[in-house]
């Protein structure tokens, strides 16, 4: 874990949103690329937290101010980027929520962001999203993908329903899922689907361009 | 065991869950109170998440010492509530106390979650309402090029607004279908009602002009204002147009 890392993780931890914007800033100007930022720096340091909490030397109320703090930042990222980078909308549109009880959203709104870098339009649902409201917001919307997650082996259980019902609709949109047990567990065996599993942000990359193009789903 | 007896009686009734383990954490004796929070288990670390296993297994045995820290744990009623709890060894047994931390934390998370839900529906109302602000302007746009046959020759297109590379993009193919359909000879841009002219929009408007050429039509263009002339000249595009300075003189001319 580099230093850096580190002081952007405390940056959240004491909810110092300016500090954190400098490092971040550092990091556009250092040509870094969202990806780049997203996975080195953001993802790295809410490991990191995690791990604190293994550690025993933060608490569960210090994660949630962390989080709220990195919500904001990247909030706050996108709308920098966007101001000189306007890409051509790419005329297809994705859908992001986290299932029932999962409250850890940041890295799916990573992914939104990344999707919406290249000109998609995107909506992002947020924690803890019963399927009902999912399966409303899909059918009325009618996203090409739909990217879900959850990071709890609790969560999991009610994996293979989501995607059961999502697959249901008519227009058959991409049905991605993420968190960070996919590189941990085999998940699939949960899902008669199609579903593709995203074990890292660059998969995300990865597969968008050949999503657009048409050709095989399959990172 | 005399131990054992000495034990319960001292947590038996106390109003918390709290546990007596041995080294390995096996429960030895457990409150009334544990037993209406959670579920039964020979061992401390079936209670707690199984995410949660190491660290509590690091917090409790802790070399026999005192501690305190928070250990997601399945209850009866969830299968991870947050608790924090607290460990005191005394000769080869450990005194454990759960205080389950929901209610406090939960008004924490509901807090949160209600900023953020606010402001993505801000953030929503705000997509919405771009969008649908960007196909008014859309059909402003289209409004501001009506098509209009006047003879079996002759059309007129009066422009509205601003004359910029977007009007004539939206409007060129209605234009020359227009044109094509009506087999006219002629076709009047009427720029009274053009406000400021860019020099993209110049840029299209000469394409479409060419366009037309092409089709057999030729354009006239009338009522261009001196604040216009200065862009239609250093727009470094060449009008295949004849000009005319009003609209009344043009049709005076076209319809004979």
């Amino acid at each position: 874990m580099n230093s850096q890392v580190k002081h952007f993780a405390d940056c959240l931890l004491s909810g110092h949103q300016d500090a954190a914007w400098e490092l971040l800033l550092e990091e556009i100007h250092a040509g870094k690329s969202s990806l780049e930022i997203y996975q080195q720096l953001i993802t790295n340091a809410l490991i990191y937290i995690g791990q604190l909490w293994e550690e025993n030397r933060i608490k569960v109320a210090d994660e949630h101010l962390a989080s709220a703090t990195c919500d904001f930042l990247l909030s706050r990222y996108f709308f920098y980027r966007q101001q000189d980078n306007k890409t051509q909308p790419a005329n297809k549109k994705a859908m992001f929520f986290c299932l029932e009880q999962e409250q850890h959203y940041l890295g799916l709104k990573m992914a939104s962001l990344l999707f919406e870098e290249q000109g998609w339009e995107t909506r992002f649902l947020g924690p803890n999203l019963p399927l009902e409201y999912v399966l409303n917001m899909a059918e009325s919307w009618r996203p090409d993908v739909i990217g879900l997650s959850f990071t709890t082996l609790y969560s999991a259980d009610k994996l293979s329903m989501y995607i059961a019902a999502l697959e249901e609709l008519a227009h058959s949109p991409a049905l991605l899922v993420g968190g960070r047990l996919i590189p941990k567990y085999d998940f699939s065996s949960d899902t008669s689907s199609s579903a593709i599993f995203i074990e890292k942000l660059e998969d995300i990359q990865r597969w968008m361009p050949i999503f657009v193009c048409g050709k095989d789903h399959h990172v | 065991m005399y131990a054992g007896r000495i034990i319960m009686s001292s947590i038996e009734f106390l109003p918390y869950p709290c546990f007596v383990v041995d080294q390995h954490l096996y429960i030895m004796e457990r409150s009334q109170s544990s037993g209406f929070t959670f579920g039964p288990a020979m061992n401390f670390l079936e209670l707690v998440d199984s995410e949660s296993r190491k660290k509590a297994e690091r917090l409790l045995k802790n070399g026999f010492k005192s501690a305190e820290g928070e250990l997601k744990m399945a209850t009866k009623d969830s299968p991870f509530s947050l608790f924090t709890v607290r460990i005191n060894w005394h000769k080869e047994w450990g005194y454990i106390i759960c205080t389950e931390k929901v209610q406090s934390l939960n008004d924490l998370i509901e807090t949160v979650e209600k900023q953020r839900l606010r402001l993505s529906e801000t953030n929503f109302e705000l997509f919405e309402k771009k969008e649908a602000l960007e196909e008014s302007l859309r059909n402003i746009r289209e409004l501001s090029g009506p098509f209009i046959k006047l003879s079996k020759q002759t059309a007129l297109v009066p422009l509205f607004g601003t004359l910029d590379h977007l009007l004539i993009v939206q409007n060129e193919f209605r234009f020359t279908h227009e044109a094509a359909k009506g087999d006219y000879e002629q076709v009047i841009f009427d720029f009274h009602g053009v406000g400021d002219i860019t020099e993209e929009g110049m840029g299209a408007f000469g394409q479409l002009i060419s366009q037309l050429k092409l089709m057999g039509a030729r354009s006239i263009v009338t009522g261009v204002k001196p604040q216009h002339a200065f862009v239609v000249n250093n727009a470094g595009v060449d009008i295949d147009a004849s000009f005319i300075k009003s609209l009344r003189d043009a049709i005076k001319e076209t319809i004979q």
